[in-house]
């Protein structure tokens, strides 16, 4: 009965419930949104991370982990043929992981040297499939293969700017006036960006530059496949070596400084350079089947290889695990400083509410409705106010979330700055049913703490008066 | 007549396998020049021209053989009193607005020293133009007033090397590398180096003043001027270590 007369309460005055619905609702669109926002950003980032950085349990010798010195390393047949046959396992990969000076022609720069199995990476590296030219490291050439991120391909200054036939035709077809005036730059093949730009702006009339310029370059850079990459680096007796390799694969992940950083060759071509045994390795990095078995297996494996450290992906890098604490808590964070901003609309509207109805309150008090029912109705009207908002503003992010879930929410606008710090720049929201729980409960706290004070308000109302006034 | 004619083919073809046999002799003497003594001391000004901004360094440089150096800057003010030290194929730095020395990792060696287009890399690590090139005479020019030989240097192959080719102007008075012109593998100039001001100093005759220019970036190049320089002097293998690397002055 004290329900359905709430509930109709709340409806007596329907443009100042639907004012309080509204903002209710908005702001838990928006906060929910955010959460949804941060949770799947996160979560793509450990995907990644996993996936293309650091598998999700890796083997070392202890010491190689205090200076990653070349000649600590351990023998691979000795945990191989054990980690293969395990349980849960699902890749396998033993790597050489050396720190290298690359230089080319134009340019030099600091390389960590990854000498894999072509075969054992693939089950282990989303590498292999992030190739966007080239191939990866599988096929017999004179000179051994190198295959580098797309930054590291950059700073080597192994980019190409070349303005090729079908682009130019397709941007005749885009615009007339671009395509007649690039004609002269078709075909000639230019070393650097910014000459490149250069040539650019001595072409095109400037409205036309400043609107193409950047898409042309992205479009026309190619790398240079096959150019020349020296690598020097120490072998396990101090000495330096070089070794020439050629480039046969450019790869792009969502993290710049991954790209700019890791670079892999062939195992066997590494370990004859830097004349290292072919049965030993630095690291081995293994897949398991979910995120969740890692625990138990990294436990299985440290007590099988005492002499080894095996460490967890969140151990390996217990940043990103971090993150993904962080990643809820910041979520929660913004709902709670939403719901407590709208607390005080929604205290205004019950006080409204309440110093409106003083008359009503003296009546149902004069005909024996004692104070605990008056105070449990004008909570309940302020409860159903702010779930109602709270049920339409999460219905609304549902809704969005799921269509964003499937197209993904373009922050490209931007990339460069995301993809610095490691994050993919196109974000499919994504938040669990306890998380609409633990809203929901938040939406109706809210909902019982703003209705204090008008509640009280009521209380204190003597009948007698109550109902005298007019 | 026939006699005549006989002697000029002998001779032309004498001639001819005598220089074939030099361009490695030349290249190897030419090297050796720019190597040289014993030990050294050198006050060199290094000037960086970019189309935006010059700037300009001063430093004092011990070397001995090749494994060991000191470098000591002495301008500008706010570079005043870093300090570089080499031993075999390691580097450090010291840098006394942080009271601190520093090992240089792989990744510092490639960036370009002290902002030049020299590289650290190009200090420690010379691939040696003797070795892992075929070397052949490619014509007699003069550079400067001074006659020279071009002689062209394609690499061995598996040589880890990234050049296509490279050029030398060799003095044949002093066997001086006055002009070295790098290209890459598609044969397009990457960078030229000049020397100039060739003068007698402390007994050998040596260029003292050197210019690179990448060739992709128009504008841009550094210049290196040898001020003052010393061979052979009387120097301990001591005198290049940590403890002196943040004393020496």
């Amino acid at each position: 009965m004290l329900l359905s007369l709430s509930w109709r309460n709340v409806w007596r005055n329907p443009t100042r419930s639907m004012v309080v619905v509204v903002a209710v609702a908005l702001g838990l669109w928006g906060g929910v949104t955010t959460m949804a926002l941060i949770n799947g950003w996160v979560k793509q980032r450990i995907a990644d991370s996993i996936q293309n950085e650091i598998s999700h349990i890796q083997i070392h010798n202890p010491e190689f982990l205090l200076n990653e010195e070349v000649d600590k390393t351990f023998n691979f047949d000795s945990v191989a043929q054990a980690l293969s046959s395990a349980d849960g396992i699902v890749g396998l990969s033993g790597r050489l992981k050396v720190f290298a000076m690359a230089q080319t022609d134009r340019a030099n720069s600091g390389l960590v040297v990854l000498g894999v199995k072509p075969n054992s990476e693939r089950s282990v590296s989303g590498i292999p499939n992030k190739l966007i030219m080239g191939s990866f490291l599988e096929g017999d050439f004179k000179t051994p293969s190198i295959v580098l991120g797309k930054k590291a391909a950059e700073e080597l200054k192994l980019v190409n700017y070349e303005l090729t036939d079908s682009i130019a035709q397709k941007l005749s077809a885009m615009e007339l006036r671009l395509g007649e005036q690039i004609q002269p730059l078709v075909g000639r093949r230019i070393r650097t960006r910014s000459s490149f730009m250069n040539a650019l702006r001595a072409e095109l009339e400037p409205a036309l530059f400043n609107h193409y310029s950047e898409t042309l370059a992205d479009s026309c850079a190619s790398f240079r496949l096959n150019g020349p990459v020296v690598l020097t680096f120490q072998t396990p007796a101090g000495e330096l070596h070089s070794a020439m390799f050629r480039v046969r694969g450019i790869y792009r992940t969502s993290n710049t400084a991954f790209d700019a950083r890791m670079a892999y060759v062939n195992f066997e071509n590494l370990a004859l350079a830097a004349n290292i045994n072919p049965n030993y390795v630095h690291e081995v990095a293994l897949l398991c089947k979910d995120n969740t078995s890692v625990v138990s297996i990294a436990q299985t494996l440290s007590t099988t290889y005492q002499n080894l450290k095996v460490r967890r992906w969140d151990e390996i890098s217990p940043e990103i695990a971090l993150y993904a604490a962080f990643g809820d808590f910041m979520g929660l964070i913004y709902i709670v400083i939403i719901l407590f901003a709208l607390a005080f609309g929604i205290i205004n509207t019950m006080m409204m509410n309440v110093l409106e109805r003083y008359r009503e309150f003296g009546m149902l008090m004069a005909i024996g409705m004692n104070r605990l029912r008056v105070y449990s109705m004008i909570m309940m009207e302020s409860v159903f106010l702010t779930l109602t908002g709270g049920v339409v503003g999460i219905v609304f992010s549902i809704v969005f979330i799921k269509i964003f879930a499937q197209t993904g929410f373009d922050f490209s606008m931007w990339a460069e700055g995301f993809e610095a710090i490691g994050y993919s720049s196109v974000v499919y929201p994504d938040i669990t049913l306890a998380n609409y729980v633990l809203v929901t409960i938040l939406v109706t706290a809210t909902g019982v703490l703003a209705s204090l004070w008008p509640a009280r308000r009521a209380l204190k109302l003597n009948p007698m008066q109550a109902l005298r006034v007019e | 007549m026939n006699l005549r004619l006989l002697a000029s083919i002998l001779l032309t073809s004498v001639t001819a396998f005598a220089v074939a046999q030099n361009a490695t002799e030349i290249v190897r003497k030419a090297d050796e020049m720019m190597r040289g003594e014993k030990s050294s001391y050198s006050e060199i000004t290094m000037r960086i021209v970019r189309p935006k901004w010059e700037r300009s360094l001063s430093f004092k440089s011990w070397s001995k053989g090749t494994e060991l150096s000191l470098v000591f800057i002495t301008s500008p003010a706010r570079e005043k009193g870093q300090a570089f030290l080499k031993i075999n194929r390691e580097m450090w730095s010291w840098n006394p607005t942080i009271n601190r020395t520093i090992k240089l990792p792989p990744s510092m060696l490639s960036q370009g020293w002290m902002g030049s287009d020299f590289t650290n890399d190009d200090l420690l690590n010379q691939r040696s133009i003797v070795v892992d090139y075929n070397h052949s005479i490619a014509g007699e020019e003069q550079v400067e007033g001074w006659d020279c030989w071009r002689i062209t240097l394609s690499p061995k192959p598996d040589a880890p090397v990234v050049w296509g080719k490279m050029i030398l102007w060799i003095t044949k008075k002093h066997y001086l590398i006055l002009k070295s012109e790098y290209y890459d593998e598609e044969q397009n100039l990457v960078k030229t180096e000049l020397a100039h001001q060739i003068k007698v100093v402390d007994g050998r005759t040596i260029p003292t003043l050197y210019e690179l220019l990448p060739a992709d970036e128009p504008g841009n190049k550094t210049i290196v001027e040898l001020n003052t320089i010393k061979f052979n002097i009387d120097i301990k293998d001591s005198f290049f270590s940590l403890r002196n690397l943040t004393q020496v002055k």
